[in-house]
């Protein structure tokens, strides 16, 4: 019989895929490695769906495990095989046809922030795209809060500087 | 005041908890009074509010990017390895080992494989125990991972050496497969034989496209017919698709809509 938490992680599983592609691209820069790494964090939850606990969040606990597979799997590999990593521009890719101003302002945006560090970036996307609190994306990107305080400050003055040198050319 | 805010030194965390809006008082008001006086701090200041983007807007459009399909088939698989792991292994936690042993003997028409084993990249290796779940797509994309270019190396060309051989080998999975059916303009066809799976009969025809390997590969499969659909395993690209009692599959390191391409052209001359 199937426990409780096994149903809640199965049940819960298919409304978040999109969402933790969307976080493998931000890590890999890469589509296909985003896909693969939605599969093994599937695997591996519901291999480990009895350490879930019921109530609590379950997009957090699987951002954490995709984060740990990338970081401590798949990350490694790949530079081992000397894949490398894709250069973001010719990785994001938009069909501009419905909302065309929109788009080259969004393409923009993901583009600097994918051309950040791995470390700022995916920092950025957890507390100002998926909105966790520093304390949370602390827990889900397990380092101390103060590093999570001191790559958003990063980050932030990095864009900022951006900003400054765009505005200044126009 | 003695428990305030260090004013000679104001990190860029506290400046950027204050623009997230999420510095506490006391020391929120105390910066403001602090930042009112002065031109540097407002200058910092100023360039990390720079730094703001519409972030939220713009990583919605990745949402409507993902490939729902192939992620909603990822769980699909994941759920049913769980399901067969979890019931009794009918051939024993050996049965991979035993199956890669078997691979590795067959060998091409007028080729050999090399004889050493190649590891599998680490993180996509199966538990034995959850093999018998993997299905025969995965043993193909397994055995594949191990392929180069020069796997293929001392098998022929010439098509009529494979014709004869062809038919023989294609009876032994019940299909009547003829040359005219797996001859395609770009693929270089440098032989068929039959593998072994779980004891089955498994019909592989292997190509070059360029210096890549390509495989179809057919099997006895009675579920009921689908369309063709894309997965990837082990880093490969596979079209699969089901009609007529056969599974089928293309597997390549060649691009996906090149390969949906090939499956849909065989899945017509196969129907």
């Amino acid at each position: 019989m199937a426990s409780a938490e096994f149903k809640a992680v199965r049940d819960g599983l298919p409304e978040l895929l999109q969402r933790l592609w969307r976080y493998g691209l931000v890590l890999s820069n890469d589509g296909n490695v985003a896909e693969d790494l939605v599969q093994a964090t599937c695997v591996r939850a519901l291999e480990r769906c009895e350490q879930f606990q019921l109530d609590t969040r379950l997009d957090r606990w699987l951002f954490t495990i995709l984060n740990s597979i990338w970081k401590n799997e798949l990350r490694a590999q790949r530079v081992r095989q000397g894949q490398g990593f894709e250069d973001p521009e010719t990785v994001l890719v938009f069909d501009g046809s419905q909302h065309v101003e929109t788009n080259i302002l969004a393409t923009q945006v993901l583009t600097e922030v994918q051309a950040l560090p791995e470390a700022q970036r995916e920092t950025v996307f957890m507390v100002y795209v998926e909105g966790l609190t520093y304390k949370q994306a602390a827990e889900v990107l397990d380092v101390p809060v103060g590093t999570i305080m001191s790559r958003l400050a990063t980050a932030r003055t990095k864009l900022g500087e951006l900003s400054r040198e765009q505005k200044r050319r126009m | 005041m003695a428990n305030g805010i260090d004013k000679s030194n104001i990190s860029d965390e506290m400046l950027l908890a204050y623009i997230d809006g999420v510095l506490a008082e006391p020391e929120r008001t105390q910066l403001e009074q602090l930042i009112a006086a002065s031109v540097v701090l407002r200058h910092r200041i100023e360039v990390m509010a720079g730094g703001s983007r519409a972030f939220a807007e713009a990583y919605e459009l990745l949402l409507e990017q993902a490939p729902v399909a192939k992620l909603r088939g990822g769980l699909e698989n994941a759920l049913e390895a769980r399901e067969a792991a979890l019931r009794p292994e009918p051939s024993g936690p050996g049965w991979r080992y035993a199956l890669a042993a078997c691979l590795l003997v067959a060998t091409f028409a007028g080729g050999l494989l090399t004889s050493h084993i190649v590891d599998i990249p680490g993180w996509s290796t199966v538990k034995p125990t959850q093999t018998a779940a993997k299905g025969w797509r995965q043993a193909v994309a397994d055995y594949h991972a191990l392929y180069t270019s020069e796997t293929f190396a001392g098998a022929p060309d010439e098509p009529l050496k494979h014709i004869a051989n062809l038919r023989r080998v294609s009876a032994r999975v019940g299909l009547n497969v003829t040359f005219d059916k797996i001859v395609f303009k770009n693929l270089q066809f440098k032989g068929a034989r039959i593998l072994n799976f779980n004891g089955k009969p498994l019909l592989q025809l292997a190509y070059l496209r360029g210096s890549r390997p390509v495989a179809l590969c057919i099997v006895k499969d009675a579920k009921p017919a689908q369309n063709v659909q894309n997965e990837r395993r082990n880093n490969l690209n596979i079209a699969h698709w089901r009609g007529n009692g056969f599974g089928f599959m293309v597997i390549g390191d060649v691009p996906e809509t090149e390969l949906g391409t090939l499956a849909k052209q065989l899945r017509l001359r196969f129907s």
